[in-house]
């Protein structure tokens, strides 16, 4: 019956650092309470959230919370009604205890939990290809760790570039299912009328130019682990027929009736919050419930400046033969920018500097006006440099408009790389060669049908 | 053969444990059977006397069907003490789940009426404080039916208790104990509401949330590793789990009705629709002791109504095996006879069997169109029905009782 010495309680008990709490104090929802003992959590109406809002007028995720030591960051997810401090409507606001916010008609009350304790880090700082040392890294890094050799299907979300396939590679490489396949699915690539097709197969003569019978994405990853990206964009009568194949755990080509068992383990990613897609009527609730199984949060670059340094060690390494460095001026400039494409973003700053930089150390210059986005906008804003001999000033000006026009298109074409090679009416393996010589070649920029290994 | 208290013979030993034995005794009396707790002097020090005490008073506060109950607690000149209960067949709920784990619909079915049973203490301002799958016992009804029920009040907290619980030492089974328990903080209902969702959790996945591959690491598990969902338990009633578990107990549900109800939502069910667990064992004739003693306690108003209401649940059960179209009332009769329902015992005919052996559903007033639309409410794929029970339970050995062990 007391199974427990009580030296093992002594063990384990410490004094808890305490963390900020959030409770629903006044409106229609139950009156439920979070402690932020994760760094990040979310508020809103959908039955995922941390702290779940039953308040018709609150969306279905509504705010975001990140915490900074023992204030919260909230931030709108970009709500119709809003988030208010008061009479004042905050979008990005840090509250201390104490502090009252009101979503749709609900009142939430800040303050702190001495008693409650955050939850345990990884000592790891990296896991796969993804490195970190900030504590929502190593939160994830925790989780990842945990939940990898799991058969759970998992749903990464993340802005751009934050290594959402990443996370989807070495949850697999940690897995059981390591000596496996893994297959990557780009949901905006593929085609409506083909989609069927390439992710059950199909049979020969299911369809006009059906000539040979193909297997699909799906028996491709028997055994191992299936990839979507974007899975937010995948057509509404395919999010059907993907439920069936989880529930069943089978697929049917086209052109058949016989069902096909399979048995892989699903990573879906996205960029935008499921959550409001479903409230907006474009997403399964049933399908989101049997992909999330497990929702693991990757934060943007910009809100774990702490990781630059390590980042910058991690990837020179793998952009440049050389062994480079990042002086300090360097480092608190890159430290400073708002990444809007991440870490993928920071990687082809550093390919670019690591090309300019003359010795072995990246300095303040090599990393000027970087940082900001492939949108260039201050690269615009600068004047062309006009100095020294006409073939380096001419040079310096193609660069600038190479790098430019590569970085908008393939925003643009969503990485997809026929596409891009499509709209810029270049052959596929030149805009690719372009791309490897401006740095723009990253991870994941291929399209899926043909997924190629890594540059 | 040895007598308690000039009133209860000692009939056999039905189980044994560290502190003591358990024995199906007969009221001399009466002749009514009851499950006999002996704590011999030999072996009770004074706080193990005080809490075989404690748990005479607990149980008597209690008036609920889901919790098993104590008729009297003898002392005998030698300072012997015996605890006289409510004498019941069937298995723990760790037994059962050494056979396997349930699906996710029986094993809410399960720790529905358990979760009831806890928010009447909590009412009454008593913390059980040890939730476990061998604290739940699954009581094997003549119909063949399951009731669970909550055992053990030996370390339950109440508002006036003495039992102590200083000294460092903290009562209750580590792995189903929660943060608050492991840190020896005051305890509220929302205590047990993590226990009940430990062994939830256990109960359809097989394996313990907290329970470390590499040793008896729970303790520290309990206080700091999050719980992930496991494939077994669907996504919605893994929220609710996933919040009964939260570290601090202002997260979780805040009564033990509100987690029942909040699984009972998640998957569908209601409460007067649930599946219930039922026996492979043909049904015991000799079951109803109720009445053989009386209980300290007089039975609360809705109480006594329950027995013929179960009493008649059955005998609907028979029915719809027996005859098909059988005249219900005339079975009813015949069935409350114990031969009748020895005769008719195996309520096999048409019922469906879960994939998990040794267990079927049978919807609470079960007929064959009920239980049939059972099939629709379990998520396991994979239900078969069984043919018509060949042999009669009538000569087949009546299935030794096995006697609650509480505090043992």
């Amino acid at each position: 019956m007391v199974d427990n010495p009580t030296d093992a309680i002594a063990r384990v008990i410490r004094t808890p650092k305490g963390v900020p709490r959030v409770s629903i104090v006044a409106g229609p929802a139950e009156r439920r309470v979070l402690a932020m003992t994760q760094s990040l959590a979310t508020v809103g109406r959908h039955e995922t959230n941390d702290l779940v809002v039953a308040d018709p007028q609150v969306s279905g995720v509504h705010i975001e919370l990140a915490r900074v030591g023992e204030r919260v960051r909230v931030r709108d997810a970009g709500t119709t009604n809003g988030t208010w401090l008061g009479a004042h409507r905050v979008t990005d606001v840090e509250l201390g205890a104490g502090a009252e916010l009101v979503v749709g008609a609900t009142t939430l009350r800040f303050d702190f939990d001495a008693g409650a304790a955050p939850a345990s880090l990884s000592d790891r700082t990296s896991f796969g290809e993804l490195v970190g040392e900030s504590t929502p890294m190593r939160e994830l890094f925790a989780t990842l760790e945990r939940i990898a050799p799991k058969n759970l299907s998992v749903l990464v979300h993340g802005e751009t570039g934050t290594g959402k396939e990443e996370v989807a590679r070495a949850i697999h490489a940690a897995s059981t299912r390591k000596t496996a396949p893994f297959v990557v699915i780009d949901a905006t690539s593929l085609p409506e009328t083909l989609a069927e097709a390439l992710l059950f197969g199909h049979e020969k003569g299911a369809f006009t130019g059906a000539t040979e019978r193909r297997v699909g994405f799906f028996e491709a990853a028997h055994g191992g682990t299936i990839f979507i990206d974007e899975i937010g964009e995948l057509p509404a009568p395919l999010q059907a027929k993907f439920l069936r194949v989880l529930e069943r755990r089978e697929i049917v080509r086209v052109g058949s009736h016989e069902p096909t068992p399979v048995d892989v383990r699903v990573v879906v990613a996205t960029h935008r919050d499921l959550r409001n897609e479903i409230e907006a009527g474009r997403f399964r609730d049933d399908l989101f419930y049997r992909l999330a199984q497990i929702r693991v949060r990757l934060p943007p670059l910009r809100d774990r400046p702490e990781d630059v340094p390590i980042l910058c060690t991690k990837l020179l390494a793998s952009v440049s033969e050389r062994r480079l460095s990042v002086d300090a001026a360097a480092l608190d400039h890159l430290r400073a920018q708002p990444w809007p494409g991440n870490v993928r973003e920071l990687r082809n700053v550093l390919a670019r500097a690591a090309a300019l930089a003359t010795g072995d150390v990246i300095r303040r210059e090599d990393v000027a006006g970087e940082g900001d986005g492939f949108r260039g906008t201050r690269d615009e804003r600068r004047a062309l440099d006009l100095s020294g001999a006409f073939a380096d000033a001419k040079q310096r000006a193609i660069e600038r408009f190479e790098s430019a026009y590569l970085a908008a298109l393939m925003k643009r074409c969503q990485g997809n790389l026929s596409r891009a090679a499509r709209e810029a009416d270049v052959a596929r393996h030149h805009l690719r060669d372009l791309l490897k010589k401006r740095g723009l070649y990253g991870t994941s920029e291929d399209d899926a049908p043909d997924h190629e290994p890594e540059a | 053969m040895r007598t308690i208290a000039g009133k209860l013979r000692l009939l056999e030993r039905i189980a044994i444990g560290g502190m003591g034995e358990v024995y199906r005794g007969q009221n001399l009396a009466t002749g009514g059977d009851v499950a006999v707790k002996l704590l011999e002097p030999s072996l009770a020090d004074d706080d193990s006397r005080e809490r075989f005490r404690h748990e005479a008073r607990v149980s008597a506060i209690l008036t609920h069907p889901s919790v098993v109950r104590v008729f009297d607690l003898l002392e005998e000149p030698d300072g012997t003490l015996a605890l006289v209960m409510e004498l019941l067949a069937g298995e723990t709920l760790e037994q059962r789940l050494a056979k396997g784990p349930l699906s996710p619909e029986l094993a809410v079915a399960t720790m529905h009426p358990v979760l009831s049973a806890l928010d009447h203490a909590h009412e009454v301002g008593i913390i059980h404080r040890d939730v476990k799958p061998a604290n739940i016992f699954l009581a094997l009804e003549p119909s063949g039916a399951i009731a669970p029920k909550l055992l053990d009040f030996g370390v339950a907290k109440t508002h006036s208790s003495t039992v102590k619980t200083m000294d460092g030492k903290v009562l209750g089974t580590a792995r189903y104990m929660s943060p608050e328990q492991v840190r020896g903080e005051a305890l509220d209902g929302r205590s047990d509401v993590w226990s009940a969702a430990v062994v939830t959790y256990e109960a359809i996945t097989g394996q313990s949330p907290f329970e470390a591959q590499d040793g008896p690491s729970s303790v520290s598990r309990i206080l700091e590793s999050m719980v992930d969902p496991h494939e077994r338990i669907p996504p919605r009633l893994w929220l609710v789990l996933e919040r009964a578990l939260s570290k601090q107990s202002y997260e979780r549900q805040g009564s033990a009705s509100a987690l029942a109800n909040d699984m009972l939502s998640a998957l569908g069910l209601s409460a007067d629709r649930l599946p219930r667990l039922a026996s492979d064992r043909p049904p015991v004739p000799r079951l109803e002791t109720r009445g053989a003693l009386r209980p300290v306690v007089a039975p609360a108003a809705g109480e006594g109504a329950r027995p013929s209401a179960r009493r008649f649940r059955a005998s609907v059960v028979v029915a719809a095996f027996i005859g098909g179209a059988a005249v219900a009332g005339s079975i009813v009769v015949g069935a409350r006879s114990r031969a009748a329902s020895r005769e008719a015992a195996p309520p096999a005919g048409a019922i469906l069997v879960e994939a998990v052996p040794s267990f079927r559903h049978v919807e609470a007033d079960a007929g064959p169109a009920r239980a049939a639309a059972t099939a629709s409410v379990s998520a396991e794929p994979a239900h078969r029905t069984v043919p018509r029970h060949p042999a009669s339970a009538a000569t087949a050995p009546a299935p030794k009782p096995v006697a609650t062990t509480p505090g043992f």
